[in-house]
């Protein structure tokens, strides 16, 4: 694209591989620059939507109705002082909110806003979603350690443990998408969704009595593994005051803070790409816009985020590893044999009936 | 794939049957309500074990030299694999019913106890029967990962515990050894296959580094002597029936697939591995009856005895496969047999306070437990070798075929550390007739003193049933 | 030298570092971070073969998974890395010496396949997506069919590893009061609550 208009302009053949690097980063940056702008207001709608479950107006001075309210927030950490605790490990304590940064961001990369528009689009896209969302739990965890005290400690080992947990049932929902589309490309999920709603992984017929349930698991799991309430036991103020966060200001916190968003925009548009058809309309044929209506999916789970925090309370931690290890986890292996049973019988009797 | 799945199946039926009793018990333990539950986990452990021996015999019944293969040889049943499959799976089986009953005076009152034997039980079996590398080694973890937990199964006992963990330390070790010495292995021949590995064209050096690291493994699982450390230890901590146990089945198998993969992947470097072995028994033999001439401990006695007998069956695997086949399945198929009976007997001794440990416990035991004592007495004779016990005919095989492989050297070692061995069981047997007693032991005993009156009736009339073991001995050896 | 060539020589020089930081750290948790590195760079290498789904699944397990569980515990024991080391120059002869036996046998191996051929190895067989289809389904096909035993065995070694930990741990006290979800949801107002006219000035009579 940018090479393309680069060579127009100064009408001269670029080498390839020049071409190549210069299409991704200038990619990268419109991605990074996208989604940091787009999260400025998904912010703003967090604050709204709770605000507005408590009969509050919510932020409205910056701007019109508070539009601005996240940049000017953002420049307030920007200008701060940066305060290093005396007795932390100054480097991973700085390298902390970096690494969630980054991962955060590395993980959108193979994310397909429409159709073929991912800027690596590769073969195992959906595992190396799974795979950096995995790390997440580094920057906590490294986090709380290097603060050396006591109160980010504990949220940051209760927060690995939390982590791990959920994964565990997060990867078991995301075999039983990959069963049944055949593929761990990204768009090859969302492909095998075409037609509709009811091709839709989660409403599609006869596995939605297994794949609903399924959705509605990730997106409990999606809760609980980016520490949203009602999860948000390692940063639970009333506790631990901010859990892993408590040390930090200015601009690590400010990092810290986006990579949570990031995560969780994130997760929403997972859930729109596995189980609610990715960039597909929901009537075939009906205003074909695949970057609107992968927009239109994610910001509805979004919107159910910003409800759950507004309406639940906080679970007990034995409560949040019971649900995690005793329901989540036997459920979603029942259901891959299932859904591994109907793949191979029913959908491609070619492979099972010999 | 030239054998088909279902083929394949059959062929690991008898591993599926003792694996399918051991999970049935489990799933029993947890359910049931908590009395039945231990003795239901028990029995169908226990009847697994049973199956998976009469598949074993089903196998072989028309054509004792009938060779099996399956999962595209990866797994492979011959009638050597299927003697040492029943030897271990019978002493599997005597250990889980001897137990039954009292095992909460060992601290083995959990159900997982039989379970858990049955799984180490499935995993000696695919140990017996890999036909490769990975096998072998997927097959070595499955036996030593529960016996790992059996040995610290007593959590609550410190010794038990400590018994666990140095298990535990060094078996991992051991473990390591077999996969580095595999991973050379394949990179000199680029098979991980048995059969590849024997066809495969190599020079002598290179391969040797990879062949003793997996031999110092399984001289480790099987306690022969410069990897003998952690037998007494665990021996002494661990509790009666898993001692039984590990003295027993996995012995008998570790042996077993040490020949298998001496004789069969690397027989064509015979030259090669005879000598380390030769050096590894006679270290054996020598440390195994020197070792416990001091000891205090019974149990601790029975370690170092025990690696004294591997020496004698390392003996025989260094003859060679046409010499040394049978009388290794002989001698340790006896060995493993008679321990359990001796075990037996230890569990049914009861003193003031728990199982009596100490050599003193012994003093004057023709008194208190006459039948006891003249069980027992059998029991040590035999494994002293002496004429006409059971126990002096496995001897007998591993002496000729040491002799007829020209090995005199390690010959005359063998004679003499037979006979220091055989010292420190007329010490015991002497105290049992000739001292008074020291310790006073509960007249009457469990269950178990009647699988030990078996055990030594077995033992004494041992040579009209020595004629059926030999016979399937040879068979086994395919001679 | 090209590209895949730099990003090999890059990447494996990073492993190995980082594999020595691991051992030459002073503290545990920085260890572990390194050992996080190694981990890392050697899914770079698998990529860099073509090896993508390996790569996932290293850093899925290994980093994702086990090095958090090493890094709790390493977080939660305060391990004194300097007492352990005291004796390290009393076993350093030991360690060179077993150290340089592996590295020649290392060498060995690589020398026995360049001279006898073993080479078969190398060429055309080390290939990450043989035909048309994709490394995933590669795998897939071999781990299912050819391997399915090996498989199996492996499954059922992390069966016993799971039995045994439970042994070890799971510890049954007796008097704890479990929380029962169902019988908490199924209670309602009318079992618990009573409501009473309280008269002023005379209190209230509770029964039991």
């Amino acid at each position: 694209m940018v090479s393309g208009f680069l060579e127009g302009l100064f009408n001269r053949q670029l080498d390839p591989a020049w071409a190549w690097s210069i299409d991704k980063v200038s990619g990268i940056l419109l991605l990074v620059v996208g989604v940091l702008i787009s999260l400025a207001f998904i912010l703003l709608a967090d604050r709204k939507i709770w605000a507005a479950v408590q009969m509050r107006k919510g932020p409205n001075v910056v701007g019109p109705f508070g539009l601005l309210q996240s940049f000017a927030d953002f420049f307030k950490f920007v200008f701060k002082e940066i305060v290093v605790p005396a007795g932390a490990d100054k480097f991973l304590f700085l390298l902390a909110p970096l690494i969630s940064f980054i991962l955060a961001f590395a993980a959108w990369i193979v994310v397909p806003v429409a159709d073929g528009w991912a800027i690596a689009n590769i073969n195992v896209g959906i595992m190396y979603l799974f795979a950096i969302s995995s790390l997440g739990v580094y920057g906590i965890i490294i986090g709380g350690w290097a603060s050396n005290s006591k109160y980010p400690f504990l949220g940051s080992l209760r927060s690995a443990a939390q982590m791990v947990s959920y994964e565990v049932s997060i990867g078991f929902i995301i075999i039983t998408v990959i069963l049944l589309s055949g593929s761990m490309n990204i768009g090859e999920i969302v492909n095998s969704q075409k037609g509709g709603l009811t091709q839709w992984h989660a409403f599609a017929f006869p596995t939605i009595f297994v794949m609903f349930p399924m959705f509605v698991m990730f997106f409990i799991s999606a809760l609980a593994e980016t520490n949203r309430p009602p999860f948000d036991l390692p940063e639970a103020e009333s506790e631990l005051v901010a859990g892993y966060q408590v040390e930090y200001s200015s601009t690590p916190y400010l990092l810290f803070m986006i990579a949570e968003y990031t995560n969780i925009v994130l997760m929403c548009a997972l859930l729109a790409l596995l189980f609610l058809g990715g960039w597909s309309s929901p009537i075939a044929g009906f205003v074909e816009i695949p970057f609107l209506w992968f927009a239109l999916k994610t910001l509805a789970m979004f919107f159910l985020f910003a409800l759950v925090k507004a309406i639940v309370p906080r679970y007990r931690y034995d409560q949040l590893m019971r649900l995690g290890w005793k329901i989540f986890l036997p459920t979603s292996l029942v259901a891959v044999a299932a859904i591994g049973w109907y793949a191979t019988f029913v959908a491609h009797p070619e492979i099972g009936g010999q | 794939m030239v054998d088909s799945l279902r083929e394949s199946i059959t062929v690991v039926a008898p591993e599926l049957a003792v694996l399918g009793g051991a999970t049935i018990g489990l799933l029993g333990g947890l359910f049931l309500p908590k009395r039945m539950g231990s003795g239901f986990a028990t029995f169908a452990a226990v009847i697994g074990l049973i199956l998976g021996a009469a598949l074993v015999l089903y196998h072989f019944q028309g054509d004792p030299r009938a060779e099996y293969s399956a999962f595209g040889g990866a797994f492979r049943s011959t009638s050597f694999i299927a003697f040492a499959k029943i030897v271990a799976i019978s002493c599997a089986a005597i250990v889980l019913l001897m137990g039954e009953g009292h095992r909460a005076r060992f601290g083995l009152s959990g159900f997982e106890f039989a379970p858990l034997i049955g799984l180490a039980s499935a995993g000696l079996m695919v140990m017996l029967s890999a036909d490769d590398l990975i096998v072998l080694y997927l097959g070595v973890e499955m036996l030593s990962l529960p016996s790992y937990v059996l040995a610290a199964f007593a959590r609550d006992d410190r010794r038990a515990t400590e018994a666990g963990l140095k298990y535990f330390v060094l078996g991992a070790l051991a473990s390591g050894f077999i996969l580095y010495g595999s991973s050379l292995v394949y990179g000199f021949t680029g098979a991980i296959d048995f059969a590849g590995i024997a066809a495969a064209t190599y020079s002598d050096i290179p391969l040797l580094f990879g062949l003793v690291f997996i031999i110092c493994g399984l001289a480790f699982k099987c306690s022969a002597a410069p990897f003998h450390m952690w037998t007494p230890d665990v021996y002494e901590g661990a509790p009666l029936p898993v001692v039984a146990f590990f003295a027993s089945a996995p012995k008998m198998a570790a042996v077993a697939i040490f020949a298998r993969v001496l004789f069969e992947p690397f027989g064509p470097a015979f030259s090669d591995w005879a000598g380390v072995l030769q050096v590894i028994a006679a270290i054996s033999m020598v440390w195994g009856a020197i070792g416990a001439l001091t000891q205090k401990n019974i149990k601790r006695l029975l370690a170092y005895s025990s690696i004294n007998n591997v020496g004698f069956a390392l003996m025989a695997i260094a003859t060679g496969p046409a010499l040394g086949g049978q009388a290794v399945l002989l001698y340790m198929g006896i060995y493993s047999l008679t321990v359990v009976g001796v075990f037996a007997g230890l569990a049914a001794l009861r003193g003031p306070d728990g199982a009596v440990e100490t050599l003193d416990g012994f003093k004057g035991l023709s008194k208190s437990r006459p039948g006891m004592a003249i069980a027992m007495t059998i029991l040590f004779f035999s494994i002293a070798g002496v004429p006409p016990l059971l126990g002096f005919w496995g001897k007998l095989y591993v002496f000729t075929a040491a002799l007829e492989a020209g090995y005199v050297a390690l010959w005359a070692i063998a004679c003499v550390a037979t006979v220091v061995a055989a010292g420190y069981y007329l010490i015991l047997i002497a105290r049992m007739w000739f001292d008074e007693p020291v310790v006073e032991i509960a007249p009457r005993g469990p269950a178990t003193a009647l699988t030990m009156d078996l055990a030594a009736i077995f033992v004494l009339v041992g040579l009209g049933f020595f004629g059926i073991i030999e016979s399937a001995a040879r068979i086994a050896a395919g001679q | 030298m090209n590209l895949t060539a730099a990003a090999f020589y890059i990447l494996g020089g990073a492993t190995i570092l980082s594999a020595f930081f691991v051992i030459a750290a002073r503290n545990p948790v920085h260890a572990v971070l390194w050992l996080i590195a190694a981990f890392f760079a050697a899914a770079g290498l698998f990529v860099l073969i073509g090896a993508e789904f390996l790569a996932m699944l290293l850093i899925v397990v290994y980093v994702g998974a086990v090095s958090v569980l090493f890094l709790f515990v390493v977080m939660m024991l305060d391990v004194d890395f300097a007492r352990l080391r005291q004796g390290f120059l009393n076993y350093l002869p030991l360690g060179v010496l077993i150290a340089g036996l592996l590295i020649a046998e290392l060498f060995l191996v690589g020398a026995a396949l360049g001279e006898n051929g073993a080479a078969s190895l190398s060429e055309g067989k080390i290939e990450p997506s043989p035909g048309a289809v994709n490394n995933v389904t590669a795998i897939g096909r071999v781990l299912y069919t050819d391997y399915v035993l090996h498989f199996q065995l492996a499954g059922g070694i992390l069966f016993i590893a799971m039995i045994g930990a439970i042994v070890l741990t799971l510890r049954e006290r007796p008097g704890v009061r479990r929380q029962d979800v169902g019988r908490q949801v199924g209670r309602r107002p009318r079992d618990a609550v009573k409501l009473v006219d309280a008269r002023p000035g005379q209190g209230l009579q509770i029964p039991e």
